[in-house]
């Protein structure tokens, strides 16, 4: 046949190390071929339409596979070390050839039965002889001369599974046979034309590398960018190193927090990346004004935990939105012809995308997203009357900067400073709690507040509302009021019981139910109900803070239960006298100091509900109501209380007694706020939710241990 | 929605003309530059004895506490994103006009 094995001189040393290096070769060949056939299948089922995780694997794949193309051929048809074969292929009449013993045979995979005779002598048909394909031995070897075990994979199988040996290259030569079995399928599935009978192994290398080019290729089809978009992604690459040597310039900590930032985002699915995008601004300041007060925080972070809810927030919002410009909406808010008409010019595009802004980055609470929606709304095509009417309502300006609020200073009441109140995280502790209590108790923030209300434009308050006459910011407060405290059938994800329950305490003064009520004792009802619903403390207005001012500071606030649902309004004025100006030189001198509040036991008591208490210690407990506080007498010990407890239950709010009052309605009061558990199981914190000014009516009075029923952690 | 916020971030970055996938791969690819710049831009407004402190509150995922930390130490810090941001989208686009 092809030669004796007799013929095959030893190997030098040289060659020995020349055949071992190119064994390396054709084995990374192999394991970059089957790496990418793996890689390839996933990146076409899945990867490429949805992550582009791979295209950088792919892309480093593609050039290892062209530095080895760039190597000398592989010596798959050189004899390597210990293989003393390198043998010329024959073409063979697939009858002519038997295999002794060989009953089946599977060639792609090369395995021969057992039974196969490995020392068998073959008979080699004479018309064989000499009929050589390719090899550099020539010489024919005799029928009868017998072959080394090695030569067996070179023998043609039986008939019946010749069929489906299309390609059979001498598996000596393949480092792994597996692979090239994959290989192989892996051209069957592709459509690679394949011949039958046997290949040589340049032949068998040429076909290899052709199925895997077609892989490449149609890779490439996918992942090579044009010109330009290689171009683009380098110059971002770029961009991307000298942000990273930039931050270098902050130290260690800076660097290693911004790569890691920088790692985390690459693994974030391609939608979430969007939206952050979005909400850092890119590509939405065209048409989308929307201020983000969590935008950096939520971008840093990555938003990994309020995108889980956004995508529920953005539905409900955009069929809200929808709603309205369909004239179909349920809400109150939607009903209005000039909210409708916002949204009637507008593209639902741009309906999408500003739900999508306001559900990535405001929170769950809808009189929140509303803000947003309505200050997008104001550039949009009825933007002056929005402009107006935000001017007139909240004393919002959208032409201005309204700087968010910081502990340092009270900030007017505005559009912005309504959207979120400010929370303060565990982290910051009991000094910083106590700390921005101070600040809320100044009593200079209602004059404050007052002093930022705008002028009232009348022409722009709706005239359904029938208080057009109303003093300044009456109507537009009534009418937002009324807005806010309507039904939200697309309130998004989140909305809150308490914010219901805040909601119902005025509804029956909202809603005018009452004739002896005043005008203006409805007008601030509205305002507590519409300040709750959207995180907004009660906006005293000028004539409220005129009230306040007539009203001489008492020393000592008073001992009053937590109001929930008054029924009677907190005060009355008559808004038909004339107001004469404030001035500073007018202004009566109010205590700049809360004054201490004395607790109401001072020693371990039965409460009326037969529950004993210790006022010295700090716990918590559920009242009659089903509403949870915590009490004791130390304001460490129940604020510490109530953050033990949420931690355990991360579904719980806790209320807890502010530490100092808060001049309220011309007297100190008493004042509450909450302790909840916000984020993802161990991953959240404890917070403080503190008004970014005065609290709202139903945050004012005293939690009353009469009321409770049962101690919840014992 | 994704679409129409490609859309739209695409037309800001004068993409638009790439094919889809190319956009999305430089969208993803600009929204890591826009991520940084961010983050520089209001590191670099943080007293250097308050930096460690905000590492630690943006490694603790509580983007309200963030946000009230960010408030305190840098009240613009929300200005400053913007223009770091549209600073890198127009860096972007002169780069193209190149």
């Amino acid at each position: 046949m092809a030669k004796s094995f007799s013929e095959v001189p030893p190997p030098s040393e040289e060659e020995l190390a020349r055949r071992a290096e190119k064994a390396k070769q054709l084995e990374a060949f192999g394991s970059v071929v089957n790496e990418t056939i793996a890689r390839l299948k996933d990146v076409d089922t899945k990867g490429l339409r949805t992550e582009y995780s791979n295209t950088e694997a792919l892309n480093a794949m593609q050039k290892d596979m062209d530095a080895l193309k760039g190597e000398e051929e592989f010596a798959t048809d050189v004899a390597l070390a210990g293989d003393v074969l390198a043998m010329p292929y024959v073409d063979v009449p697939s009858d002519e050839l038997k295999l002794p013993g060989a009953d089946t045979a599977a060639p792609l995979g090369f395995k021969l039965p057992e039974s196969a005779a490995v020392d068998a002598p073959v008979e080699i048909p004479a018309s064989v002889r000499n009929v050589f394909k390719s090899g550099r031995e020539r010489k024919a070897v005799a029928a009868e001369t017998p072959l080394p075990s090695v030569f067996h994979s070179n023998r043609r199988p039986k008939q019946e599974s010749a069929a489906e040996a299309r390609i059979v290259p001498n598996p000596e030569d393949a480092i792994d046979r597996q692979r090239v079995q994959e290989i192989l399928t892996a051209a069957r599935i592709s459509g690679a034309e394949t011949k039958d009978g046997w290949k040589t192994p340049a032949e068998l290398k040429n076909e290899l590398r052709e199925v895997v080019g077609k892989f490449f290729g149609s890779a490439k089809e996918k992942l090579a960018m044009s010109e330009r978009g290689e171009k683009l992604k380098s110059f971002l690459s770029e961009r991307s190193n000298a942000l990273a040597e930039k931050a270098k310039g902050f130290g260690s900590a800076i660097e290693n927090f911004v790569r890691e930032k920088g790692e985390e985002y690459n693994k974030l699915s391609f939608k979430k990346k969007l939206l952050i995008g979005a909400i850092l601004g890119v590509g939405t300041a065209a048409f989308a004004t929307v201020s983000t007060p969590l935008a950096t925080a939520l971008a840093i972070n990555l938003g990994i935990q309020r995108f889980g809810g956004a995508a529920s927030a953005f539905l409900k919002l955009e069929k809200h939105l929808q709603n309205t410009v369909q004239g179909e909406s349920k809400n109150i808010l939607g009903r209005q012809e000039w909210y409708q008409n916002l949204f009637l010019g507008s593209s639902e595009r741009q309906r999408k995308i500003t739900a999508a802004l306001v559900a990535a980055t405001y929170g769950s609470a809808f009189g929140s997203a509303l803000g947003a929606t309505v200050q997008f709304a104001s550039e949009s095509s009825a933007g002056e009357m929005v402009h107006e009417w935000l001017h007139a309502v909240l004393g919002h300006n959208v032409e201005t900067v309204v700087p968010h609020p910081t502990p340092t200073e009270v900030a007017p009441l505005t559009a912005e400073s309504s959207v979120e109140r400010p929370t303060i995280g565990v982290q910051s502790d009991v000094a910083e709690v106590r700390r921005l209590e101070n600040l809320i108790a100044q009593p200079e923030a209602a004059p404050l507040a007052a002093t930022e209300m705008p002028p009232a434009s009348p022409e722009t308050m709706p005239e359904e509302l029938g208080i057009s006459e109303a003093p300044s910011t009456e109507a537009p407060a009534s009418e937002a009021a009324e807005q806010l405290s309507g039904p939200t059938e697309s309130a998004p994800e989140g909305v809150g019981e308490q914010s219901v329950q805040e909601g119902q305490a005025g509804e029956g003064i909202v809603e005018g139910q009452n004739p002896d009520i005043d005008e203006e004792t409805r007008r601030r009802a509205l305002e507590s109900v519409a300040s709750s619903d959207q995180g907004i403390p009660p906006a005293p207005t000028e004539v409220e803070a005129q009230a306040d001012i007539e009203i001489s500071q008492p020393t000592e606030p008073p001992q009053i239960d937590v109001i929930k649902n008054p029924e009677t309004p907190p005060v009355s004025v008559d808004t038909s006298a004339s107001q004469p100006d404030v001035s500073a030189e007018q202004a009566p001198v109010i205590p700049t100091e809360p004054p201490p509040m004395r607790p109401e036991y001072t020693e371990a008591f039965v409460n009326q509900n037969k529950l004993p208490i210790d006022p010295l210690q700090g716990h918590v407990f559920q009242d009659a109501d089903g509403a949870v506080l915590s009490y004791g007498n130390d304001f460490n010990a129940r604020f510490n209380a109530a953050q033990e407890y949420v931690k355990a239950n991360h579904d719980a709010v806790v209320w807890v007694q502010a530490e100092k009052p808060v001049f309220y309605d011309g007297d100190w009061r008493p004042w509450v706020f909450q302790v909840k558990y916000s984020g993802w199981g161990p991953f959240g914190s404890v917070q403080a939710i503190l008004p970014s000014g005065l609290p709202s009516l139903e945050q004012i009075g005293r939690i009353s241990p009469d009321r409770f029923t049962e101690q919840l952690d014992k | 929605m994704p679409d129409e916020l490609t859309a739209a971030i695409s037309a800001d970055l004068g993409i638009t003309d790439l094919p889809a996938e190319e956009q999305k791969t430089l969208i993803a690819q600009f929204g890591e530059i826009a991520l940084k710049a961010a983050t520089l831009s209001v590191i670099g407004k943080l007293a250097e004895d308050k930096r460690e402190e905000f590492v630690k509150l943006a490694e603790a995922g509580d983007a309200a506490a963030l946000k009230a930390f960010l408030d305190r130490e840098v009240p613009t810090h929300e200005s400053l994103v913007k223009v770091a941001v549209a600073e890198e989208v127009k860096r972007f686009k002169d780069f193209q006009s190149t």
